[in-house]
């Protein structure tokens, strides 16, 4: 497992505790019942924080699932 | 501390009942709930917490209906907007000659309505609070250099608001304090005020919140200090360069070290307990505290070990002097080697090492501050080193057995035992908590459940003083519990080691059935691995120490009480 997605999976697990890693992997904002509008907020927050970025308003909705969220990492 | 950590705190805490924090601000909360959660979750181990947070845009509201929420705790955050909205930056506003004029009026008004909020907050409510941690905003038309006549107007309403809550109990953060941790231009998160309202990055937060839970939950301070000489307490080696060799002033580039003796002087003056372990000549020693010009003087350190024998003894001999437990003591010295000497023999002590650059002293004192700091200094702390070298000479005085019944009779004892519960005196909470060997249970009780435990219908809680020809011993015993009609039911009773010896047990259990004119007194007795003394105390009245309230009756312990020669006196009145 790469380094990016082992931390990315961290954030998750913080957020997310009740879900096993393959359920993190898997996890989107359609599918997580407590994925509501603070837990974005919270998620975004965690991965500024986690990966050194700055994620700008306008992208926060790209942030809807954990490939999602790894894909941006990856491309940072 | 990092979100994601403290949201496994958060998510990581106990099953079980819990205490409530509300947090009272008028902005959304977010991170800050997280992280204050998480910090207080930290500094209360043993209980789960629950934050609860009230309404956006009122903090005025949120306070004045803090009492329903039924909290322990209140966290109250200020920030600009809760002095005149125009102050935020989510919402548009106009900034003029004007309008400036309206809003610092605005903000004596919303000050007037938060200060009486503050004053109408429950004293058994633990209460701590901030004013703005954010830049000022840019409103004024002058250079940011320049202090506005806005901002100076502002600041002198903040100083005066602060003065008038402070008598209120409430626990005010220390600018000062966060400044050190968090600088101020990395609070202000633009972007997160604008996506979330939380106006705090993620690095404030958690420095804001940490803050808060040292105020709120503190941790108990440390007791006693066990300091080096050499190149610690002085620079130079004593036994080389001879008594007048050594330095601690300016001229002498050793400044540093007089600051140290300065803060360990104003330590002890504050009822903290300093002692000296020094391998050194005794003699030189003397003649250094006789020095003129030496801050720390004799009077403020009790024991002296100045010997060549290992400083882990010297640390172990000490806490039987002091007669507190290791846990509750630093070691300060330069070297590394002794500091993993006593480390070693005594992992419970905290072991500081002195800084070898002086650039390092300034720092170290503020962390000596951290670990003995205090709300407030009682006359019991002033006189704590005192009743130690009191206790050493009653020892000297009756010898190792017990005292002989005309020594007891001459001792001219007295007990003052003040039954006032409003306000409640903090040291019958610091008693309780600490007090180990005379201890009816060994239960602690947080500072909110026994605010409101006193304020209980039938509750009674005496906090003892004791004094007799060897001199005060400050207030020494609590006993705490309800009276119903004929039955006195102590649920808490302490005694403070260095009141041992003295009967004073035997007077407080009689005064309980005098003064509160019952037949019967029922404890609530359970066996620790230290209430050893208090077993022995209860033991005439009962044939087997276990788990169960035990009854005593008036009668039954007039049979087996010593004479008894102290004369009492109560504070009746509510303060």
């Amino acid at each position: 497992m790469n380094d990016n997605r082992q931390r990315l999976l961290q954030c998750f697990s913080s957020l997310f505790p009740q879900l096993s890693p393959p359920q993190l992997e898997a996890a989107t904002l359609d599918t997580v019942a407590n994925w509501d509008s603070v837990a974005s907020v919270t998620l975004v927050s965690m991965i500024e924080e986690e990966f050194a970025v700055s994620v700008n308003l306008d992208e926060y909705s790209q942030f809807n699932s954990f490939e999602a969220c790894l894909r941006y990492v990856e491309s940072q | 501390m990092k979100l994601a950590e403290a949201l496994r705190i958060v998510h990581g805490a106990m099953e079980g009942p819990s205490n409530r924090l509300y947090l009272a601000c008028s902005f959304e909360p977010l991170h800050l709930q997280t992280f204050l959660h998480a910090h207080c979750q930290q500094a209360r181990p043993g209980r789960r917490l629950e934050v609860c947070k009230g309404l956006y845009g009122d903090l005025a509201g949120n306070l004045e209906s803090s009492e329903a929420r039924d909290a322990e705790a209140l966290a109250v955050v200020m920030e600009w907007p809760d002095l005149d909205p125009r102050f935020g930056m989510r919402m548009p506003a106009v900034w003029n000659a004007e309008t400036m004029k309206d809003m610092t009026q605005e903000a004596g008004r919303r000050l007037n309505r938060l200060g009486a909020a503050f004053e109408a907050l429950p004293s058994r409510v633990i209460t701590a609070a901030c004013l703005p941690t954010l830049p000022f905003p840019p409103v004024a038309f002058t250079t940011p250099a320049l202090a506005s006549e806005l901002e100076l107007e502002i600041e002198e309403k903040l100083a005066v608001f602060r003065r008038r809550i402070a008598s209120s109990g409430v626990r005010w953060l220390s600018a000062n304090v966060l400044a050190i941790a968090s600088p101020a231009l990395a609070r202000y998160d633009f972007k997160s005020d604008l996506a979330t309202g939380l106006p705090y990055s993620l690095t404030h937060a958690s420095h804001l919140a940490s803050a808060f839970a040292r105020l709120l939950f503190p941790p108990l301070p440390k007791k006693g200090i066990v300091t080096d000489l050499d190149n610690t307490l002085w620079d130079g080696i004593a036994g080389e360069v001879g008594p007048e060799g050594v330095h601690w002033d300016l001229d002498h580039k050793a400044r540093a070290h007089g600051l140290y003796q300065q803060v360990l002087r104003s330590l002890s003056e504050s009822g903290v307990l300093v002692a000296v372990a020094s391998k050194n000549d005794p003699a030189v020693v003397d003649k250094i505290f006789d020095r003129e010009d030496f801050i720390l003087r004799r009077d403020h350190a009790f024991p002296l070990e100045v010997h060549w024998g290992p400083k882990s003894s010297s640390v172990e001999r000490i806490a039987k002097v002091w007669n507190i437990g290791l846990d509750s003591i630093v070691f300060v010295d330069d070297s590394a080697m002794e500091c993993a000497e006593v480390a070693r023999a005594h992992p419970q002590v905290e072991c500081l090492g002195f800084p070898s650059d002086p650039a390092g002293v300034e720092a170290f004192c503020r962390r000596l501050r951290e670990l003995f700091g205090r709300d407030r200094v009682t006359d019991e702390d002033r006189l704590r080193l005192t009743s130690i070298r009191q206790n050493q000479e009653w020892n000297a005085a009756t010898g190792t057995g017990e005292a002989n019944e005309d020594f007891i009779a001459g001792l001219q004892a007295r007990l003052i035992v003040d039954t006032r519960r409003n306000p409640p005196d903090p040291r019958a909470l610091e008693l309780l908590n600490k007090t180990n060997q005379f201890n009816l249970n060994g239960r602690r009780r947080d500072e909110g459940e026994w605010r409101r435990f006193l304020e209980e219908k039938g509750a009674f809680c005496w906090l003892v003083s004791y004094e007799d020809r060897f001199g005060p011993l400050g207030k020494i015993a609590v006993l705490a519990g309800r009276h119903k009609e004929n039955l006195a039911s102590v649920e808490h009773w302490v005694m403070s080691c260095r009141a041992f010896s003295r009967r004073i047990e035997f007077a407080c259990m009689r005064q309980l059935f005098e003064a509160l004119l019952v037949q019967t007194v029922e404890l609530d007795f359970a066996p620790t691995p230290r209430n050893g003394p208090l077993q022995v105390f209860l033991a005439p009245w009962r044939e087997k120490m276990d788990s169960a309230k035990m009854v005593v009756a008036s009668a039954c312990f007039e049979s087996r009480c010593p004479p008894l020669h102290h004369t009492t006196k109560e504070l009746l009145n509510e303060r």
